[in-house]
């Protein structure tokens, strides 16, 4: 097989051995060769500096999923006065972590949360967010019960729930 | 002066593999992607794609994605046939970019799932059209599976996109958290949310050294994926490697990453290799010979197929004795 080591141009250079200008081959076949090898160092150079330059630009990637290091993460749960469970993005509260840096290479910004996957906020930053955002849910709405579920190091060898804790907040009086 | 087809003979590779690839590529692009654009309310950003200059109504036209998915069919139906190239070539790797890069543009994340295979089918749709005089009197002429016609610079070119993309992948975690990237515990987190349930999740999740040592294992493959182009040996332990990689991923995560283990197996593993083995093995007095009158319909419609799909040449067509 031909494609023994890496060299791009081997075979260009072994139909032209005076690749520039001078061959005995027919011009078109010429043009050709030359036209190849432009596409290979563009190809290359896109494929080099793009990902640097721009980290995402479809189809060019720097690949970087997965490379972060977080040591902890967290799940939320919000549910109304009768137990049903509420959208997480009413209250900013959804991940929009996938592995991925958020947003990168995607066309739109991803919608704010509190939630950063690799961090835990606290329960009291987590109730200023839902006292927040009851301003603008439903009326009725009296109150919501928020459930933050920590997940990190149990011990040396295993993952799990390090803190499960349940908050209720109340509506403010406009 | 040489004819065209025979141009190429002897200097290059035979293209059974390339047309595996391309038939791959392209039913992942018609079968496989997205279909359709999905819904949203948020704010655009600047740069996703190599699209991303175009006016926001083409961007966000789901017309223009429908457009371009039936582009993507009729281009990978011409080009898998052989028919109307260079021109389909061009039209199936530019809907297939388009149709993803679209989709992108209308998401707030994305994955990585299709990028091999648009920039793999981008460099052999440049064969096609720099060799699109040899390619079509080889085709004319049926001799186009039995010559060395597939220019090694396009295979090396597909296994230094396929290096360059998972080296990418190992320096982007080592810039960006270090050698400490490999704890285990980030590992363990990511199972831990999105693991498939099985008993090697329930392994990861109780034992940090060994997901340390998979992260490792993860990081030297990745970050090494390049020296894949220093030799044969090389690209064959890297394919090795990666194939583990993806094994594991595969096993552990519901990722669609299965489209590029097979871009690694078609590209780095021996594959090209086992194809010519059998190649030669069929064409060592094991072919089916068929012994057609010349000048029959039949056998100029069997001609026809042949010269585009027999890509091992199992078939040949002789004149009654």
């Amino acid at each position: 097989m031909a494609a023994d080591s890496f060299d791009a141009f081997a075979e260009l250079r072994t139909y032209h051995p005076d690749m520039i200008g001078k061959t005995n081959l027919p011009a078109r076949q010429n043009e050709t060769r030359h036209a190849e090898r432009a596409f290979i160092w563009c190809f290359f150079a896109c494929s080099v500096f793009l990902p640097l330059l721009f980290g995402e630009l479809f189809p060019f990637s720097s690949a970087p999923m997965f490379r972060d290091r977080p040591s902890v993460y967290c799940e939320y749960q919000v549910t109304d006065p009768k137990g049903v469970q509420l959208a997480l993005r009413d209250f900013q509260l959804q991940r929009n972590y996938d592995g991925n840096p958020t947003g990168m290479g995607a066309g739109l910004i991803p919608a704010p949360s509190l939630d950063r996957f690799g961090t835990a906020p606290s329960l009291e930053a987590v109730r200023i967010q839902i006292a927040e955002r009851l301003r603008s849910a439903d009326p009725t709405l009296a109150y919501v019960d928020v459930r933050q579920r920590i997940i990190g190091a149990i011990d040396e060898d295993r993952v799990g729930v390090i803190r499960d804790e349940t908050i209720r907040v109340r509506r403010h009086a406009q | 002066m040489r004819s065209n087809s025979q141009h190429a003979a002897g200097n290059g590779m035979r293209p059974h593999l390339a047309q595996l690839a391309i038939w791959a590529m392209v039913y992942i692009g018609c079968r496989r992607t997205y279909q359709r654009l999905p819904e949203h309310d948020l704010q655009p950003t600047e740069v996703a794609s190599v699209f991303s200059w175009l006016p926001d109504v083409i961007l966000t036209s789901p017309m223009v994605f429908e457009g371009l998915r039936w582009a993507l069919v009729i281009g990978g139906v011409l080009w898998s046939l052989q028919l109307l190239i260079p021109w389909s070539s061009w039209l199936a790797v530019g809907s297939f970019t388009g149709v993803v890069a679209l989709f992108y543009e209308n998401s707030m994340a994305i994955a990585h799932t299709y990028n091999l295979a648009v920039l793999l089918l981008f460099i052999h749709a440049a064969w096609y059209h720099f060799r699109r005089h040899e390619i079509r009197a080889a085709i004319a002429d049926g001799s186009f599976w039995h010559r060395e016609m597939y220019p090694p610079w396009v295979f090396k070119l597909s296994v230094f996109s396929i290096a360059i993309f998972h080296t990418f992948a190992g320096l982007s975690k080592l810039f960006i958290s270090g050698f400490e990237w490999a704890n285990g515990l980030s590992l363990q987190l990511w199972v831990h949310l999105w693991g498939v349930d099985s008993g090697v999740k329930e392994l990861l999740l109780s034992d940090r050294a060994l997901a340390q040592a998979l992260q490792v294992s993860t990081l030297v493959i990745e970050t090494g994926a390049i020296v894949a182009l220093l030799s044969r040996r090389w690209r064959w332990a890297m394919g090795l490697g990666l194939m583990g990689l993806y094994s594991g991923i595969l096993m552990t995560f519901n990722f669609n990453f299965q489209y590029n283990a097979l871009i690694v197996a078609l590209f780095l593993l021996p594959t090209y290799a086992a194809l010519d083995w059998v190649y030669k093995f069929l064409h060592d007095g094991r072919r089916l010979t068929l012994r057609l009158r010349p000048d029959s319909a039949v056998t100029r419609v069997l001609r026809l197929l042949l010269s585009r799909l027999d890509i091992l040449g199992v078939i040949e067509i002789k004149t009654p004795e």
